[in-house]
């Protein structure tokens, strides 16, 4: 499988791109950034920092997320196994 | 004349907007300069101001919708007023759901109307917006009837006055009666704190204007939209 184009300019693997995207959009470290932190467990993951993120993540990994899982995005990990549907390698 | 850059459209759609907004002093004015710095241009202006309505045709502007400026006073409404009907509050997840698994018609949207933008990209557009309303406060609010979801109003408190950005009927239901539960809600909901509720409806909804004056709003200014883009039809955009 290819690996997405800004994951190789940024150098680092998928996964900590996955990762650093949270701590990014959200504005936090990225060791906060667990497999349970949820949507509005932190302030800044709230309705309009979800869309942030989903965008963000689109250009990370040069996808297009449906609606349907824009929805269901609940957490990092739920976001993961999302974004393996979309052949992200994380 | 005022121009300004459309950061949260910017935002939405993935393109450079603007927005113009004319007064009746404005009859001869040059957007060239616009036209190069944007991808994407709303322009508002007073209703039957001609030389500006022929000025924005001759600079390749196109006029979508007459927005409705409403307003309505208010007297505390009973609270048995429609028994048959009730109010669930959604988070924001959740009003997405409903969104999704109702279906919300946005077919009268002036954007769906210019046909630039994938119904994808109008969607991605609607829940940004929903978000920010969300983040400011506001509550989706989903009207039911006899236990079963027929739309839905999002309002939040501007300054002790209500502000409802947006209300609607979902694309499942069925019930002739759907719309005049959820006026009655929102304006239940409008009446608990406030006189007066104002709010904004398309030319190209006309059933919403025509509930809104059967329940007493009185039209109190109109804006004319022209839009203007660059982009081509159906041009595949992504976010």
């Amino acid at each position: 499988m290819t690996e997405p184009r800004c994951a190789r300019l940024l150098n680092v693997d998928s996964n900590e791109t996955y990762l650093r995207a949270f701590a990014s959009v959200f504005d936090i470290e990225l060791s906060e950034v667990v497999e349970d932190l949820a949507y509005q467990a932190i302030d800044l993951w709230d309705s309009v920092g979800h869309m942030e993120l989903m965008s963000t993540l689109e250009d990370l990994f040069s996808i297009e997320i449906d609606i349907d899982d824009i929805i269901d995005f609940s957490s990092v990990a739920v976001g993961r196994e999302i974004l393996r549907r979309y052949g992200v390698p994380i | 004349m005022e121009v300004k850059a459309s950061v949260h459209e910017t935002r939405n759609l993935g393109v450079r907007c603007a927005e113009v907004t004319l007064t009746r002093h404005d009859e001869e004015f040059e957007l060239i300069a616009v036209k190069n710095d944007f991808d994407f241009i709303t322009a508002r202006l007073p209703i039957a101001h001609l030389a500006a309505s022929k000025s924005l045709y001759e600079q390749g502007f196109h006029r979508y919708e007459t927005q409705y400026s409403l307003r309505c006073s208010l007297t505390p409404l009973d609270n048995d007023i429609d028994e048959d009907s009730s109010v669930a509050e959604l988070n924001y997840p959740d009003a997405l759901r409903a969104l999704r698994q109702h279906g919300f018609s946005i077919k009268s949207d002036r954007l769906a109307l210019l046909g630039t933008f994938r119904p994808e990209v109008l969607l991605r557009r609607f829940c940004f917006w929903l978000g920010d309303e969300v983040r400011k406060g506001a509550i989706f609010r989903e009207v039911q009837r006899r236990g079963v979801p027929v739309g839905f109003f999002l309002g939040r408190e501007v300054s002790g006055a209500p502000h409802v950005a947006f209300s609607g009927v979902y694309d499942d239901c069925f019930n002739p009666t759907a719309g005049r539960s959820i006026e009655t809600h929102m304006l239940k909901w409008a009446s608990s704190f406030s006189r007066a509720i104002d709010v904004t409806v398309s030319s190209n909804n006309l059933s919403a204007l025509r509930l809104h004056l059967q329940f007493g709003f009185n039209i109190r200014d109109a804006k004319e939209i022209f839009l203007w883009t660059n982009l081509e039809r159906n041009l595949a955009i992504d976010i």
